[in-house]
């Protein structure tokens, strides 16, 4: 059985300027042991998605469709029941480390927390707890590190105390928002090993817009663009075989494949054009595209496409 | 074009500055004429403090700048202010840098306004075309900052740094805050406008495989020391230090594989 069932979810925010469609009919189905990517860019409505499952989403937002977690729908739990869900069976490691900590807390308070909220634990079991856990994920000298505060850590020393806080309660799901943003390359992937260890027997939602991440982590992979799913699939496939022409200008836009640029803007979330959402900037587009909604397919037994090309 | 001679900072902190550290030690390097020099190293290391040094936005403790023949260190506050047009830099943050509550019109209008003794119309003109020059519509010109994606708005930072038509640009981090397909829009842009103005160009990222795709030379720093200075394709393929060497595998490892297949399609 799915650990984390998502079925037509649609989340949207009342603005001033509208309507935002932040995310909208996204199916998903994780099974347990399992680790999804998440990629698209800013705005595309990703963390929004990782947020609903939280439920942590600001109050003028409206959330539609189901949200099952195990046994429990996500949706209708009260605020009681998801305190005793996050932190403890979902862990998530928020995103941009030096916001995400509090300043004047020592590490050791915030990495024990939730260990003693959650289980009971007394305060010293939890520091034992917690410093073998920040011994293993490479920090030096733990036991001294506990009684420092945030500012006094580099960058990728915050973003190992994150993981720390997101697994000391051994979370059987884990969301991971953008782990590696704004660690330069040697410490993303030290980072990268880190959890790749850590997630080991986890079910791991990963969120990133990072491609390499996103490969190194995860066997599956969804893509998203202006709030809906346009490709997924095993993520050597899609990454290696792109169907969706979205998919594949971003392959063609890295670096390394020679910098070729997108052109153009995502769309308003206030006002999507009513066919294909990616229309305006694709390479392939045909009259169609313009005013046909594209569903998304199945086109074999792993992969799926929003595109009317391969409809 | 540009030399830095043996350019010493030091940082001070605590009571009676009692507490100094060494952000850059002995750093040498010159950029040719027209050149683009990618400067590389982890966070910390001293790039950015180097790069506000070579347009001196910040004083060595030791050591001098040249900026074609003259002696930028030695320039007094006025001296080096009329040489202020000369050289521009962009920076990582799009967010910090533009005003809140300017217009992007007025954003990209003040150096003119500052500079030259143009009519309202010409500036106005000018303004068009930068905006033009850099990829964003012209209604744009009336909206403030936080109407627009990051993206644009380190298109409005670059069109204000190409506003006076600069020798010398400083380009920080232009990308690190951005998004893939953004990055590759905004560097493909900066490599089509330097093709067209020909401005010598530092590009300072903590990202090899951008400065590869940017630069003809590349500085590699550490810990505050340049280790080594080579042309680009000589660097990939024949790394002399052995941090370097680290550099690139750390970085062809993450992301080798793929490209490749996108070029076969």
């Amino acid at each position: 059985m799915a650990i984390l069932e998502i079925s037509n979810l649609r989340v949207r925010f009342m603005s001033q300027s509208g309507i935002i469609h932040a995310v909208d009919s996204v199916d998903l189905s994780m099974e347990s042991g399992e680790s999804w990517a998440l990629v698209g860019e800013s705005g595309c409505g990703k963390s929004v998605l990782g947020m609903a499952i939280m439920r942590l989403l600001p109050s003028n937002a409206t959330i539609d469709g189901n949200i099952r977690f195990q046994q429990t729908d996500l949706r209708e739990a009260d605020e009681h029941k998801m305190q005793s869900i996050r932190g403890k069976e979902i862990g998530m490691i928020p995103q941009n480390s030096a916001m995400a900590l509090n300043p004047v807390m020592t590490i050791g308070r915030q990495v024990t927390e939730s260990l003693i909220l959650h289980q009971g634990v007394s305060n010293h079991a939890a520091e034992v707890t917690a410093i073998s856990l920040l011994e293993s994920l490479g920090i030096q000298n733990p036991e001294r590190a506990m009684v420092r505060y945030p500012h006094e850590f580099s960058g990728g020393m915050r973003e190992r105390i994150l993981i720390a806080m997101s697994l000391i309660c051994n979370p059987i799901l884990l969301i991971a928002d953008e782990p590696t943003a704004g660690l330069d390359i040697l410490i993303r992937n030290q980072t990268l090993e880190l959890l790749k260890e850590q997630s080991q027997g986890k079910t791991l939602l990963l969120i990133t817009h990072d491609l390499g991440c996103a490969h190194a982590l995860c066997s599956q992979i969804i893509v998203m663009y202006a709030g809906e799913i346009v490709e997924s699939g095993p993520t050597s496939e899609v990454l290696s075989y792109p169907k969706h022409p979205y998919t594949l200008g971003l392959l063609a836009s890295l670096p390394s494949a020679g910098l070729h640029p997108i052109p153009g803007l995502s769309p308003s979330p206030t006002n999507f054009p009513p066919g294909c959402r990616f229309c305006e900037r694709c390479q392939s587009v045909v009259e169609i595209c313009y005013t046909k909604h594209p569903l998304l397919r199945m086109i074999d037994d792993s992969r799926q496409v929003r595109c009317l090309r391969h409809d | 074009m540009i030399e830095l001679d043996t350019i010493t900072k030091t940082y001070s902190s605590g009571y009676f500055s009692r507490d100094s550290k060494l952000a850059i030690d002995d750093a040498s390097l010159t950029i040719e004429k027209g050149e683009t020099l990618g400067l590389v190293g982890e966070s910390g290391c001293g790039k950015s403090t180097l790069g506000r040094i070579a347009i001196r936005l910040l004083e060595p403790s030791r050591g001098k700048v040249w900026f074609d023949g003259i002696e930028l260190t030695a320039l007094s506050k006025s001296a080096l202010r009329r040489m202020r047009p000369q050289m521009q830099i962009v920076f990582q943050d799009p967010d910090t840098v533009l005003d809140p509550r300017m217009t992007i019109g007025d954003s990209v209008a003040e150096p003119i306004k500052i500079w030259h003794q143009s009519s309202r119309h010409e500036v106005t003109d000018k303004v068009l075309e930068l905006l033009d020059t850099v990829g964003l519509q012209q209604d744009l010109i009336s909206r403030y900052p936080f109407e627009l994606s990051g993206g644009q708005k380190q298109r409005v930072s670059l069109a204000r740094a190409l506003a006076l038509d600069p020798e010398f640009l400083v380009a920080d981090e232009p990308t690190s805050a951005l998004d893939l397909s953004v990055q590759s829009q905004i560097l493909c842009l900066l490599k089509n406008i330097k093709k067209r103005t020909n401005f010598t160009l530092l590009f300072i990222s903590h990202d090899l495989q951008v400065i590869q795709s940017m630069a003809d030379r590349v500085t590699v720093m550490k810990e505050g020391k340049i280790l080594e200075t080579q042309k680009t394709s000589d660097l990939f393929t024949s790394p002399k230090h052995s941090y370097t060497k680290q550099l690139i595998a750390a970085s062809y490892a993450s992301e080798a594989w793929f490209g490749k297949n996108v070029k076969d399609d």
